[in-house]
């Protein structure tokens, strides 16, 4: 990020979150601001593309990429609650629309807060044993587990437990979900086994869309706890009111 | 529709709990596997950028390479025919065979398991003796019935206690 006092940065809202859970972007203009960042949220944005790339629509999908790429390009960091949107954009555009600049800028919520803003412990609180769920793309692409975990590391009062399904893909996997439900279900069943025997509060994680996955199973079980959060609400509890 | 709707298959199977229990285990120690591998490669990522990029030019120029690879064996003298179908491919092959003889050794190759190769050949009289290249090529042996599937996952549903491996 640029050293000057009004950091700007252009948020990126997932199609996940805007649909379902538009409280996430919420949140995460609330923790960037309590930063001091000046967030812009360009009107014009949608879908990444990362659906129609999945499936084979290139095309369809380089449509998007284009628009993402013209509507994102005046800013020097682009943010978004969503490793996997993050990485679709840094990692998978390559093959959309060559080395655009636009890639590069495209950064997940953990790794602005963490490596950009230097800012670990945002003063955040919640009171709970919670497993934390980092989304294969966040994980594995682009790397950000350990940021996620340092900034949940200093949020007072919460305790972050590990399972042995913690690693573990949720089973989502986007259209994965859509063309193969019940190997995606069984894989969510078995994530979620482990922090039932625990006995947790919150289930915490980099991505909506994983947390949908999962919520839905749980809700469809009675279960209230644990009870599925984003990174971007655990962190934004540093807010008055929040 | 595919000779294995898998959709279906995997519905089935996915009541069997032990058999879910052993993917899981054979997914973990793959993975764990791959791991071992990446932390043992230093430019692991800069291999893995440079063959996700060549697999995605060879997909957006399929049709180009392929014309290339059959110019390059015709040049060659090879013959080259296209099957259109599966039953295409099996009935084009099978009447190379006949035309050499009917005792064929065949290598092993999921193509020909997938197109039902082996089938066809032995429908027609061939007799046919298909190579193992490695020890994992044997679960088709062990579990002949299972269908063209991959060839060590036929051995995933048993556990171990029920081969006696004897020392050669």
């Amino acid at each position: 990020l640029p050293e000057d006092t009004a950091v700007q940065v252009g948020l990126f809202v997932p199609c996940f979150v805007d649909l379902f859970y538009p409280e996430v972007a919420i949140a995460t203009v609330r923790v960037l601001e309590h930063l001091g960042v000046h967030v812009d949220y360009p009107e014009d944005q949608t879908c990444c593309g990362q659906p129609q790339f999945n499936t084979g629509r290139r095309d369809d999908a380089r449509a998007l990429a284009l628009r993402f790429c013209r509507v994102f390009d005046r800013f020097d960091t682009i943010a978004t609650p969503s490793g996997s949107c993050a990485s679709m954009v840094r990692h998978h555009y390559g093959a959309l629309v060559g080395d655009h600049p636009v890639r590069a800028r495209v950064f997940e919520l953990s790794e602005v807060l963490a490596r950009h803003l230097g800012a670990t412990n945002l003063g955040a609180k919640l009171e709970g044993r919670a497993v934390l769920h980092v989304g294969c793309h966040a994980e594995h692409e682009l790397h950000v587990g350990s940021d996620t975990r340092t900034l949940l590391d200093h949020v007072q009062g919460l305790s972050i437990v590990q399972v042995r399904s913690s690693a573990w893909c949720c089973g989502f996997g986007g259209t994965f979900s859509v063309k193969f439900p019940e190997i995606s279900t069984a894989m969510g069943r078995r994530k979620l086994e482990p922090m039932l025997d625990q006995d947790v509060d919150f289930l915490i994680s980099t991505d909506s869309s994983c947390l949908m996955h999962l919520a839905g199973m749980l809700s469809r079980e009675g279960r209230t706890r644990p009870r599925p959060v984003h990174v971007a609400e655990v962190l934004a509890t540093c807010v008055e009111g929040a | 529709m595919s000779r294995w709707p898998i959709r279906q298959v995997s519905r089935d199977k996915l009541g069997d709990r032990a058999l879910s229990d052993k993917v899981h285990k054979a997914t973990l120690h793959t993975m764990a596997g791959r791991a071992g591998l990446v932390a043992s490669e230093p430019h692991w990522e800069q291999l893995r950028t440079r063959a996700r990029e060549a697999r995605v030019r060879a997909l957006d120029d399929h049709d180009g390479l392929l014309a290339r690879f059959c110019d390059k064996l015709e040049a060659r003298g090879v013959g080259v025919t296209v099957a259109k179908t599966p039953a295409q491919a099996c009935e084009h092959i099978t009447r190379l065979v006949l035309d050499v003889g009917i005792r064929v050794t065949k290598s092993k190759s999921m193509t020909s398991e997938t197109v039902g190769l082996n089938a066809a050949l032995q429908r027609a009289g061939v007799v046919l003796l298909e190579s193992r290249a490695t020890l994992k090529d044997i679960g088709p042996n062990l579990c002949p019935n299972l269908g063209p599937l991959h060839a060590r996952m036929p051995l995933l549903p048993f556990s171990l206690t029920l081969f006696s491996i004897s020392e050669p």
